[in-house]
């Protein structure tokens, strides 16, 4: 197969771009990404502490 | 700016009261001496969100007129102050540090300033903060609407957070004492940061209504001063019971300088890895002294740790999810998109996302640790840590590096001292102990509920043994 010097141009640019996308989303979906991992581990962390049924939450309802 | 000698800028509440009630200066040449300062410096610590000049000049006279008749309302009756400007004040701007709030203006005055006019302070400026007080997390200093909070010891660091205007603005000299708010670590992390002692309330000892509301379960108000003494004088005038706070506690707040019971009584606990393996190396001299002089003042140190509890996760799920329905309308509008620290932005985003199941099994956690707190100062009468382990950053840090490139130190530590303070609601008193280089370092006093007296006294005892609260630095 034979392929001209612009279109193995236009093949490496949207290659490259490609790789650039994958490697470096835009800074605010990454760093939801990012919020949203440390919200799971706080999650496994709370998961982990064993606690007695007994326990009530830390506050009062005061009717 | 006023004549006032630049060292009477630092004098104590004590001090400028004496002056004020012995007419060796009015309330009002007072009130121009700070407020043509804070005007003047103000800006260049990134401090002042907004003077209020001409208000405290009304303010100032009509304290005057009270002073020639020898009627005195209270030791801050003519002192002037800065507050943190997550407090509404009727009719003027309060952005609670954030771009989408920046025009918001309140009808009605917040409880805390209402106490303050009552006892006769002169509210000169209102100081900037980091934008919804740090909200569920931040990575830059310059999270706010004001840019990063400058440090007068070194303008290349940044002042602590989320207090940062009230902290820069004491250190300063720009007023003589400041109200700052905590939900975990803001009054501690800036007052130890600034060189100042600042006091956290125990929950619920202040009111907290007409005050940015970031965690209810949490936000405390307090003062940041030059000295032990002080933070008792402005708590005395601060707390009290309001019905109009849902978490107040109806408990009021009377100074005791006579504090009568014995130091070698007091039973302290410590980790004395604190001071050494998980302090930042420059600031372990400062720390080792003032473990020595707390000694030395016949306090009984005894070794402690914390109960084991997943204190960072339960803080931040508690937080999240609080501030999440808290700023949900803001969040869902995108209008959180305005805030300046991507990951204050994310981190709101994200707290819509956190369960009920999740919110619910932190706050069980959370009784449970005030379970165990209650046992551990069973026997103890109070906690002695750094108050940071080194001193401030750089404003070009990032903040959510933690021990940075050091590795986690094999023997117990209290890290999560502020977080576990907070989550149980013991009041903390944050005392400078030295420099580290030219910057601050402190050390935090934990006591129980309503034990502000006891940390209040030795707090001031340590204060007439050094004089670290004394140094200032140049501005």
């Amino acid at each position: 197969m034979k392929i001209s010097r612009r279109e193995l141009a236009s093949l490496a640019v949207a290659g490259a771009a490609a790789a650039q996308t994958q490697e470096r989303p835009p800074a605010a979906a990454d760093e939801l990404e990012q919020a949203r991992r440390q919200l799971a581990r706080n999650s496994e962390a709370l998961l982990k502490h064993e606690i007695s049924m007994a326990a009530e939450p830390a506050f009062q309802f005061k009717a | 700016m006023a004549d006032l000698p630049e060292e009477h800028f630092f004098s104590t509440i004590t001090e400028w009261n004496a002056r004020l009630k012995s007419k060796e200066i009015s309330a009002l040449e007072l009130t121009r001496a700070f407020t043509a300062r804070l005007e003047k410096l103000g800006p260049r610590y990134n401090a002042l969100a907004l003077p209020l000049t001409e208000r405290a000049v009304r303010k100032a006279k009509e304290i005057d007129d009270d002073i020639k008749r020898d009627r005195f309302r209270s030791p801050l009756m003519g002192v002037p102050f800065g507050a943190k400007d997550l407090l509404s004040l009727a009719g003027v701007p309060t952005t609670w540090g954030a771009k989408p709030y920046a025009g918001q203006v309140f009808d009605y005055d917040a409880a805390a300033l209402k106490k303050m006019d009552k006892a006769g302070g002169v509210l000169i400026g209102k100081l900037s903060m980091v934008e919804l007080a740090g909200g569920p997390g931040y990575r830059f200093a310059a999270a706010s609407l004001t840019g990063p909070g400058i440090n007068p010891w070194d303008r290349s660091r940044w002042s602590g957070g989320s207090s940062s205007g009230s902290g820069s603005a004491v250190a300063a000299g720009l007023v003589p004492w400041a109200i700052g708010s905590e939900t975990s670590g803001s009054i501690l992390t800036p007052s130890a940061f600034c060189g100042l002692t600042g006091l956290r309330p125990t929950y619920g000892l202040v009111s907290r209504h007409g005050a940015m509301a970031l965690s209810w379960t949490l936000d405390k108000l307090g003062p940041m001063c030059h000295s032990a003494e002080d933070c008792a004088l402005a708590l005395q005038a601060l707390a009290g019971g309001d019905n109009d706070d849902p978490g107040s506690a109806g408990k009021s707040f009377y100074y005791a300088p006579q504090f009568v019971r014995k130091m070698a009584d007091i039973r302290v606990g410590f980790a004395p890895g604190d001071f050494t393996d998980w302090a930042e190396p420059e600031a372990r001299p400062a720390f080792e002294k003032a473990v020595a002089e707390f000694r030395a003042m016949g306090l009984a140190l005894v070794e402690t740790r914390l109960p084991d509890f997943p204190y960072g996760p339960v803080v931040s799920t508690v937080m999240g999810a609080e501030a999440g329905s808290i700023f949900e309308p803001l969040i869902r509008s995108g209008k959180v998109d305005e805030l300046a620290d991507a990951k204050q932005i994310a981190g709101l985003k994200a707290s819509l996302g956190i369960s009920a199941a999740d919110y619910l099994k932190a706050m069980r956690i959370r009784g449970e640790m005030k379970q165990a707190f209650r046992r551990l100062f069973a026997d103890l009468d109070i906690i002695l840590a750094p108050s940071r382990y080194g001193p401030a950053p750089k404003l070009t840090d990032p903040l959510d590096r933690g021990l940075g490139d050091r590795p986690v130190p094999a023997v117990p530590g209290m890290n999560n001292l502020i977080a576990a303070g907070n989550l149980v609601g013991y009041p903390a008193l944050s005392l400078p102990c030295g420099f580290a280089g030219k910057l601050p370092v402190a050390v935090q006093l934990v006591g129980t509920p309503f034990s502000e007296n006891m940390l209040v006294a030795i707090g001031k005892l340590y204060q007439t043994r050094t004089d670290w609260h004394r140094r200032r630095p140049g501005t």
